[in-house]
């Protein structure tokens, strides 16, 4: 597995994300999992964290893995991310990874959906103001922010492997998933959306602390198991 | 559906430092995210898990697992 670490483009790696990796491995039958530290903005703006995804995905197949035996896992900003991987991968006519895991995928730099709206009262991590993470320009520098490899909401899913996508109802975020779900759906993806009730960005993150995050954790077990069965 | 007490309760913990006059602007704009990389302890791999860092040309990843697949 390949996991893109969460943290709006603009933090680095932290552990919470090596027990992220911990747990992976071990729903996914004892799968190995890198996490690449890639290099994040204001001092690395885009494409910066592409390309170093790209190094990392490019590294898998130097140890003899294939595209097929490989999935892409991210959260937040990691979760757009693992989108703009496919979108690159896809343009330069290579094969894609077997499968997807978004969790709270942040798809839309533009903040053009509806939940931006709807949830700025009851997020409880980005809501209520404009000057958060989810607003913060030094990722996309001078490039367009509806480029599809900045923004994945504004490309085009077909080919795109199976996704397993989750996120929070309360999440000003909310649109980014379920509006990429319904655009990869359409473009006949296999997506399975999970909008958890009640729940806040990246709510995995309580792992077993909470029946939500256990469930959803279960769900990617399974996800992980179709996976590798073949069977998505 | 109605979210769990465990989960209403850790949200509104969350929403309550977040919106604290000291702290609660550093969470949202992710200064105090940022500096989670830099204060954080050593990574302590659970046992029965191998954990390397990897040195690339402008990035480290960790490669982590049981050494199975």
């Amino acid at each position: 597995m390949l996991q893109l670490h969460g943290g709006g483009y603009i933090a680095g790696m932290r552990n919470a994300y090596r027990t992220f990796g911990v747990v992976y491995s071990e729903l996914g039958g004892n799968i190995s999992v890198l996490t690449p530290d890639y290099r994040v903005a204001p001092e690395h703006p885009f494409p910066a964290a592409l390309e170093d995804a790209l190094a990392a995905f490019d590294w898998l197949l130097a140890q003899g893995y294939g595209e097929e035996d490989i999935i892409l896992a991210g959260d937040s900003a990691g979760g757009g991310l693992v989108m703009s991987l496919c979108f690159l991968l896809r343009q330069r006519k290579r094969k894609l990874p077997c499968g997807i895991v978004a969790m709270s995928p942040w798809t839309d730099l533009t903040q053009s959906g509806d939940s931006y709206v709807i949830n700025f009262e009851r997020d409880p991590l980005f809501g209520k103001t404009k000057d958060s993470m989810i607003y913060n320009k030094d990722y996309i520098g001078d490039a367009d922010p509806k480029n599809p490899y900045i923004s994945p909401l504004f490309g085009k899913f077909h080919d795109f492997p199976p996704m397993l996508i989750q996120v929070g109802s309360y999440e000003m975020l909310l649109s980014d998933a379920v509006d990429v779900a319904n655009k990869a759906k359409k473009a006949g993806v296999k997506v399975r959306l999970a909008v958890y009730e009640g729940m806040f960005h990246v709510f995995q993150m309580g792992l077993r602390m909470m029946p939500e995050s256990k469930k959803a954790w279960h769900e990617v077990e399974e996800f992980l198991t179709i996976l590798r069965r073949g069977e998505a | 559906m109605e979210s769990s007490i465990q989960g209403k309760m850790i949200r509104e913990l969350i929403a309550h430092f977040s919106s604290d006059l000291l702290i609660g602007k550093k969470i949202k704009n992710g200064d105090l995210r940022k500096k989670l990389v830099n204060v954080e302890p050593r990574w302590r791999c659970p046992e029965g898990f191998s954990w390397t860092e990897i040195q690339m040309k402008d990035f480290t990843m960790d490669w982590a697992g049981t050494g199975g697949k």
